[in-house]
């Protein structure tokens, strides 16, 4: 747990380094995440409940076409982060890091920036609900099922984006590292 | 401490292959201050990256404090070099997003020491280097000479009975390099070993032994 807190506090230190790229980072989290919790929250109340048995694979490909976009998203800033960062792994494994400790720093770098755009996107999400509900009669502009799912599959999607760049920081090698500096 | 034998590293070169290390055989014993020079490409970089580790395409003999490299894993070598080894980059490689005090701090996190056991350690480290005032400093904020002092500092907070140096006063002037070799010297006769590489005549004089290589073999 020591690891970890120490692991987000330098995390954090380091998105505040390149607040730029941070900030599109979290913005195109939570735009994605926002948009689509909020029209999954709408899409929810409009098809399920006209959806007969049987038809659930039209909802799944609807979920499963904004996840495919939030997996691409994620894996991307975390791939950037790792290569931005490939001294800095080769010098940590020359002092003794070990494999598992650059996977546990790239892994909770990405989930952080994850969890802030998920936070984020929520937010925009029921604020976007709402206003698309005022547009169509019947539907409500909260449904805490949705938002309960989607934050919970949104952080499986962050853990699963960021696993590939993360084994890709585990498989540095130093001496390389340090030379192309 | 460290027994080469008969080790060698090559590369791909074309359809053939580039030695860049032939048939070394090197004794390096407990206590010893040692000095490998030689001009560029005859092979120091390659044998230090080797006696730290973190190469592990060669062949031959290497044997650790009692331990056969080549016969351990990927995981227990890495185990084996933190446990034993530290180093000094000539570059200084601190992490420019930490302090100093938790730039030095950073080793001691890969051994499994609790919070305060680290910070008891920092606070020793900053007092013998006498480093106290520059603690909350960022390492953009010091000179070079300042720098090299925190890669030493953290090369050795561990307590590693093997320092190994890659050309440790390379990038600094003469006066923080005399500073950076005195400190050398009496590490060593605290106990530590140290292998660094040098062409600089005058700091391979503070070691008591020079091994010289030249395309990648050991100059009689």
């Amino acid at each position: 747990m020591d690891a970890v807190l120490r692991d987000l506090r330098y995390a954090v230190r380091m998105l505040l380094r390149t607040p730029g790229v941070t900030v599109a980072a979290v913005l195109a989290l939570a735009l994605g995440i926002g948009a689509t919790t909020g029209i999954l929250s709408v899409v929810h109340a409009v098809l399920l409940r006209s959806l007969g048995w049987g038809e659930e694979s039209r909802l799944v490909a609807v979920r499963g076409n904004f996840e495919a976009q939030n997996l691409i998203g994620i894996y991307g800033v975390t791939a950037y982060g790792v290569t931005q960062r490939t001294r800095e792994i080769g010098v940590r494994i020359a002092i003794g890091a070990q494999r598992r400790d650059v996977l546990r720093m790239v892994m909770v770098g990405a989930v952080k920036l994850a969890a802030v755009g998920v936070a984020l996107g929520l937010c925009g999400a029921l604020i976007g609900a709402r206003l698309l509900s005022s547009q169509l009669y019947g539907v409500g502009s909260r449904d805490p099922l949705t938002y309960a799912a989607m934050s919970a599959l949104l952080a499986a999607v962050a853990l699963v984006a960021s696993w590939l760049p993360a084994r890709r920081a585990t498989r540095v090698d130093p001496m390389v590292a340090l030379r192309t500096e | 401490m460290i027994r080469l034998r008969n080790l060698e590293k090559a590369v791909k070169q074309g359809s053939g292959q580039l030695f860049l290390l032939r048939r070394i055989d090197l004794t390096i014993d407990r206590g010893d201050f040692v000095t490998v020079m030689g001009p560029s490409g005859a092979g120091k970089s390659p044998l230090l990256a080797i006696l730290r580790l973190l190469d592990a395409g060669w062949t031959g003999e290497y044997e650790l404090m009692g331990d056969r490299v080549e016969t351990l894993s990927a995981k227990a070598r890495g185990e084996l070099g933190k446990k034993a080894i530290g180093f000094v980059f000539q570059q200084y490689h601190l992490l420019d997003g930490l302090t100093v005090a938790e730039n030095l701090e950073v080793p001691l996190s890969y051994r499994g020491l609790s919070s305060k056991e680290r910070q008891a350690l920092v606070a020793d480290a900053l007092d013998r280097f006498r480093m106290v005032g520059k603690k909350d400093l960022y390492p953009t904020q010091l000179s070079g000479g300042q720098q090299q002092l925190v890669g030493v500092a953290r090369a050795v907070i561990a307590k590693p009975p093997l320092l190994l140096a890659d050309e440790p006063t390379g990038n600094l002037h003469s006066a923080q390099a005399e500073e950076i070799m005195q400190l050398f010297t009496e590490l060593n006769r605290a106990g530590t070993t140290i292998v660094q590489v040098t062409h600089s005549e005058k700091n391979a004089s503070y070691g008591n032994r020079i091994v010289r290589l030249r395309d990648g073999w050991i100059e009689n």
